[in-house]
């Protein structure tokens, strides 16, 4: 049932759906882990997608739906001229993260930004949407 | 108290199984070291967590915590570093071990190797002094 698979024409794109569970979520992390070998990415700009889009997903299993419902978690891939773009996306609604999160919590945004190229969070009715983005020039490079 | 439970609940090797983690704990003279091996997410961390209520239990001097194996850290288990810390209170120290590109950086990141002593092996963490 799970993942569904859209699309794996390594090298140009990767796109799965799942239910937002967090056993799908380390699913996910490693289907994206195995895509980005396949296109040679870097060591560390791997490293650094895989960890990022695992706090996205993270974030989706965890806040993005009301207790009790199951909704879905989206994952799509996709290599640029100039790098990487992955996407996480959910259907539910994003909730702005307290300022005083607990030691717990509130680690995973900051990892997002901090690991990522470049990280674009959208919120709309219909869900919310994260994009992340690696330059990779190249051979070398990278994050 | 006799040395907390060698990983109860881990029927599987630390064989780099994706999605498993390990955590073993060891007795070195008073000090306990959790070492653990695979991938720390939000699926497994509990088993640290679990593992790090055991250990406190004994109130042991030091805790050390080795991610040396650990393959993959996410926010979770960043969680599980603080929590112990937090739980261990003022008789137990705890110490993290983390070298790796998968750990150490994160770390970095979020500043948790400002919050908690790390040290490069399990041996200097438990030469380090009390």
């Amino acid at each position: 049932m799970c993942p569904a698979r859209y699309a794996t024409d390594v090298p140009a794109r990767l796109h799965l759906r799942c239910a937002a569970h967090a056993r799908h979520a380390t699913e996910l992390r490693g289907e994206l882990a195995e895509w980005s070998r396949g296109l040679g990415l870097p060591e560390q700009t791997r490293d650094a997608i895989a960890i990022a889009a695992y706090e996205a997903m993270a974030n989706v299993v965890t806040h993005a739906y009301p207790a009790g419902t199951i909704g879905v978690l989206e994952l799509h891939a996709s290599r640029q001229a100039d790098g990487v773009a992955v996407i996480v996306s959910d259907r539910g609604r994003w909730r702005t993260p307290p300022a005083e999160p607990g030691i717990r919590h509130g680690r995973g945004l900051p990892l997002i930004h901090a690991l990522s190229d470049r990280a674009e969070i959208r919120c709309a009715d219909a869900g919310t949407t994260v994009t992340l983005t690696w330059q990779v020039d190249g051979a070398g490079g990278g994050h | 108290m006799p040395a907390p439970d060698p990983n109860p609940s881990s029927p599987h090797p630390p064989s780099g199984n994706a999605g498993g983690v390990t955590v073993q704990a060891e007795q070195h003279g008073d000090a306990v070291a959790l070492v653990v091996t695979g991938e720390l997410d939000m699926l497994t961390t509990p088993k640290l967590d679990e593992m790090v209520t055991t250990a406190l239990r004994g109130t042991p001097p030091v805790l050390v915590i080795d991610l040396t194996g650990v393959t993959f850290l996410a926010s979770a288990g960043m969680a599980a570093l603080v929590s112990a810390q937090q739980a261990a209170g003022e008789n137990t120290t705890v110490r993290v071990v983390a070298t790796g590109r998968a750990t150490a950086r994160s770390l970095q990141v979020v500043g948790l190797d400002e919050q908690l002593p790390i040290h490069p092996s399990l041996d200097e963490a438990l030469a380090a002094g009390r």
